[in-house]
């Protein structure tokens, strides 16, 4: 009798072992797939979908300078303001893709032990984070110009300098995220003769990248902040929208204020949803 | 050294063959040299393509070094016969320069005074955000979140440009207009950095400042901040030189700062013909840069400051207390 029912729990817990698979790879996991799979087709919709409009020009006649402030044609100017804002956040998202590329290199580099490597990435981050962006767009633009060879749209401009530029951000949070990885993981990878290539991809950032998701995604919603300036380079985003608008009609009020309004729609779900990211992993992480 | 069939007794297993050891070699001279970085690479190459033994990590490791210094030699040299085509030059004329160092001191009054605003602003946000009144907490976080929320330069044109008209302000200043921006901008960022502050404070020091009777501001003053300073110097510190990279958008509202007078030497330069645009903006960057590193070195002065005070010195011995607190306290006599 008790070998049976012996029997009998070891059947169930075998059946229990193969039932709990908490370890299932990453892309047979629904709670990973479906956002990711979310996010690429936001992100190829907006990339494919979205064009800069070259001109904004408005179909209701302005009101009159006697007038401060004008309600209707303030919600006149919602759907050009939307064309800028989705055009705005198109250069942030390509900028940010950039970044997070690019600053997994400069952590990489940074993290070297061989001073030769190290101090010169040192050296590039701390400046490029020292430095304004609306600088660094400029320069941008004088090199593209100055360098015949290379045609850059001004959609591109922004990429290259938003993507530099939050990449010494994002090494920042990946170099923690490396760092937090547990000094017995690198162990273990060593103790297992694990090539570094191994030992890097399989190992340390699959468990440093979760850790720093949140970080990525402020940064993110930083990057969207600062796109609005790439106007500056042409980028006919929301605030070349309010500025042509501004200077077409000789008023001010509206297009400002129905820009900041339409950003700050944008800006807060994105943080919203970056804080809900960060209460998720903290959560999993305890 | 001859072997026949493998040993495991052998301390070091003979696999390193010269010629790995040279595309190491090469691959890390290539660092101070980049001109040995394509040999390496190319060297690399060819070993790995003839070899397949215990070496490959060290040649892949000799070849990426190669291959990096190589593509950054190529880049560099790119960057820099382009800007000689164009430019012959690295730096701007002495008369360029004092007008940029003059423009930095406005750059430096606009930080100084959206610095104030920031840091009052995020005093009484971030100690409103604990405050006990539902209301005020709200009122508070809607601040924040609206600080934190919008882009800065959105905000700047909508302080500088529509709000003056839009409430029949004058527009005397616009270097005050502008500092307000980003005042209201640091102050969004602030607030969080001191309410995180102040709940860092452990409970202990506030129990016991209600047990002495202190008033609320006393508490604030003498015992919750001094303490919450040691964790707000270092993201303030770098909160103050993203507020130093902002002040560079006042340029676009027509205030006369760093970024603007690089325009107007632009200008100059393109009625004289003289000088080139991408190296007058990679001096503005050094020169940006140098000011953010100032503003670095101060804040790291003032945080060994407050680690000291907070370490605090010896334990005195009653002769060496201060003589109005040798006298009260008790059980010492004299």
């Amino acid at each position: 009798m008790s070998t049976m029912e012996n029997a009998a729990a070891t059947a169930a817990e075998d059946q229990e072992i193969e039932e709990y698979r908490p370890h299932r790879k990453w892309y047979r996991r629904p709670d990973i797939m479906v956002p990711v799979l979310l996010i690429l087709l936001v992100y190829a919709l907006l990339v494919g979908y979205v064009e800069s409009p070259n001109f904004f020009r408005t179909k209701m006649e302005a009101p009159s300078g006697l007038v401060n402030f004008d309600w209707m044609w303030f919600f006149h100017l919602i759907p050009l303001m939307l064309q800028g804002l989705l055009v705005t956040i198109k250069g942030a998202l390509l900028g940010f893709a950039v970044a997070v590329v690019l600053g997994l290199f400069f952590a990489l580099g940074r993290r070297s032990k061989l001073p030769f490597v190290s101090w010169p990435v040192i050296a590039v981050i701390e400046f490029i984070r020292s430095t304004p962006v609306l600088v660094q767009l400029f320069f941008w633009l004088a090199l593209e110009r100055t360098i015949p060879v290379i045609d850059l749209s001004p959609i591109a401009l922004l990429m290259v300098g938003l993507g530099v530029h939050y990449a010494t951000y994002c090494s920042e949070a990946y170099r923690a995220g490396i760092n937090s990885v547990d000094k017995g993981q690198w162990e273990a990878a060593t103790a297992l003769n694990l090539s570094p290539v191994t030992k890097w991809t399989r190992v340390v950032l699959p468990q440093a990248v979760p850790n720093v998701l949140p970080a990525l995604g402020n940064y993110l919603v930083a990057a969207f902040k600062d796109a609005p300036m790439a106007f500056i380079i042409g980028v006919h985003g929301v605030l070349f929208f309010a500025d042509q608008v501004a200077a077409e009609t000789f008023r001010v009020t509206e297009p400002y204020l129905i820009a900041g309004v339409g950003f700050l729609m944008a800006s807060l779900p994105a943080a919203w949803a970056v804080r809900q990211l960060e209460r998720k992993i903290a959560y999993e992480r305890v | 050294m001859s072997m026949n069939g493998p040993s495991y007794s052998t301390a070091t297993p003979e696999i390193e063959h010269p010629r790995t050891k040279l595309v190491q070699l090469l691959g890390f001279l290539s660092i101070p040299i980049p001109l040995l970085g394509p040999v390496a690479w190319w060297m690399g190459n060819e070993e790995l393509r003839k070899r397949d033994d215990g070496d490959r990590a060290q040649l892949i490791l000799g070849r990426t070094i190669g291959m990096v210094m190589s593509i950054l030699l190529m880049v560099g040299l790119v960057l820099l016969a382009a800007l000689w085509v164009v430019a012959k030059s690295w730096l701007l004329t002495g008369g360029q320069y004092e007008t940029l160092v003059k423009a930095s001191l406005v750059t430096i009054q606009i930080l100084a005074y959206s610095f104030a605003l920031g840091i009052v602003l995020s005093l009484i946000v971030g100690v409103a955000r604990l405050s006990e009144r539902r209301w005020v907490r709200g009122a508070a976080l809607a601040f924040v979140e609206f600080a934190r929320g919008i882009s800065s330069i959105i905000l700047l044109f909508i302080m500088a440009v529509a709000i003056p008209i839009l409430l029949d302000v004058p527009q005397t200043s616009k270097i005050l207009l502008a500092s307000i921006a980003l005042g209201i901008n640091m102050g969004g960022y602030g607030a969080e950095i001191i309410r995180g502050a102040i709940l860092s404070v452990p409970k202990g020091q506030t129990e016991a400042s209600l047990s002495l009777n202190l008033s609320p501001t006393q508490r604030l003053r003498y015992v919750v901040l001094p303490q919450a300073m040691r964790v707000i110097l270092p993201p303030m510190g770098n909160l103050t030189i993203e507020i130093l990279k902002g002040t560079a958008l006042v340029s676009l509202v027509g205030v006369t700062d760093i970024m603007q007078s690089a325009n107007n030497i632009r200008q100059a330069q393109l009625f004289d013909q003289a000088g080139t645009q991408t190296v007058l903006l990679l001096n503005v960057l050094v020169l940006y840069f140098i000011l953010a590193q100032v503003v670095n070195v101060l804040f790291k002065l003032w945080e060994r400051r407050v680690e000291q005070r907070y370490k605090g010195g010896p334990a005195l011995s009653p002769d060496q207390l201060p003589a109005h607190i040798r006298h009260s306290t008790p059980g010492v006599t004299g």
